[in-house]
């Protein structure tokens, strides 16, 4: 893939429309065709998930190990469905449409979430990004960091403003698949106690604890923060161009999930998660002149990349 | 949903961990001895069926 730098005096000169299709034309440079990056990601890391359970009953690895590798999993387990949700592996009507169905189901086994949940609640979130009344991923909203990890830690009470914002969306839906979405997060968590129960009876409630229930409370903290947070809060404010941000993380794009360019997915949520800050580095110029928020990927004054 | 979240996973949950505290010798004998004459799973399973029952009805765990 050929990345392009464009010249911050040059882009100035274009109009309005010559800007979009430019932009336009580079981020379809990014999209189409499989990330096996991102075929392999929820195949191993559903499937590393699965063999903690007999390695840590069998006594080949510790629980305390098994607990980390566990909270791994349950972090690692999102993106991939939510790359599904964007029918990003393929199409309706493609060849590969039950790959992209498939993983999008399967890679949420670690999560005990509903792919169907996740996919029509994510769409909203993206057709009302940042609004109060529509976006279900609002409650993410905080001042600061510890905020959100406070918020986050307040969404598990019985009584979860999260979980009423996504059932109340379902709700407004009022669609088949919205109607099929609540069914399946029913039938899920219905299952997903039932195994709780059953290996506390059988003397392995401390597994259990720690292999699945509390890994995918730490998980869903970790992922509200860098999915919802960070590229959107605090300060949300409406619009194509601004209601997403660019940011930089302490591990850099590794610990962030692939959140620093999340900027990108909004404004075309097809390009692959392993190729969004390839195109953002390229977008960059573009974005800057359209007054995104870069944080310090970009400085349109002095029109360098500061490092 | 809370009420049998705590009766069969938090109760059991708890009553493992006194058993593995008492097993290592982290408690104080009194409580080891407390522990190992009551049938601490039954009462475990009560603690968190009650407390199960308190987090459905003020909508709160913690």
């Amino acid at each position: 893939m050929n990345a392009q730098k464009f010249d911050i005096d040059y882009l100035k000169t274009l109009d309005e429309s010559e800007l979009y299709r430019l932009e336009r034309e580079i981020a379809r440079k990014y999209m189409g065709g499989l990330s096996w990056f991102m075929v392999l990601w929820p195949l191993l890391n559903v499937l590393c998930w699965f063999s903690i359970w007999p390695l840590v009953i069998y006594d080949v690895i510790p629980l305390w190990a098994g607990f980390i590798i566990a909270v791994i999993n349950c972090t690692l387990a999102y993106l991939p469905s939510h790359e599904a949700q964007h029918d990003i592996y393929a199409r309706k009507g493609e060849k590969l449409y039950w790959l992209n169905q498939l993983i999008g189901h399967a890679s949420l086994i670690p999560l005990a979430s509903s792919y169907r949940v996740l996919r029509e609640t994510h769409i909203e979130h993206h057709k009302h990004t940042n609004n109060p009344d529509l976006d279900p991923d609002f409650s993410s909203n905080a001042e600061t960091g510890w905020g959100n990890i406070m918020n986050s830690i307040n969404n598990f009470q019985p009584g979860s403003k999260s979980n009423k914002a996504y059932l109340n969306t379902l709700e407004r839906l009022n669609t088949p698949e919205a109607k099929l979405a609540i069914r399946d997060q029913i039938m899920i968590t219905l299952a997903f106690n039932l195994f709780l129960f059953i290996m506390a009876f059988s003397g392995y409630a401390l597994e259990a604890l720690l292999l699945w229930w509390l890994p995918i409370k730490i998980g869903f903290i970790y992922l509200r923060y860098y999915l919802s947070w960070r590229p959107h809060f605090p300060n949300p404010t409406m619009g194509r161009y601004q209601n997403t941000r660019a940011f930089k993380s302490w591990l850099g794009n590794l610990s962030s999930l692939g959140m620093t360019a999340h900027i990108v997915h909004h404004l075309h949520p097809r390009i692959p998660l392993d190729r969004t800050p390839a195109a953002l580095r390229e977008l960059e110029p573009i974005l800057a002149l359209r007054g995104c928020s870069l944080e310090d990927h970009y400085h349109i004054d002095a029109g360098f990349k500061k490092q | 949903m809370p009420v049998w979240f705590g009766l069969f996973f938090l109760g059991p949950v708890i009553a493992e961990i006194a058993l593995l505290a008492a097993h290592n010798g982290v408690l104080p004998d009194s409580l080891n001895s407390l522990i190992s004459n009551t049938h601490l799973r039954a009462t475990c399973m009560a603690f968190g069926g009650i407390y199960g029952l308190i987090a459905f009805k003020t909508g709160r765990w913690i």
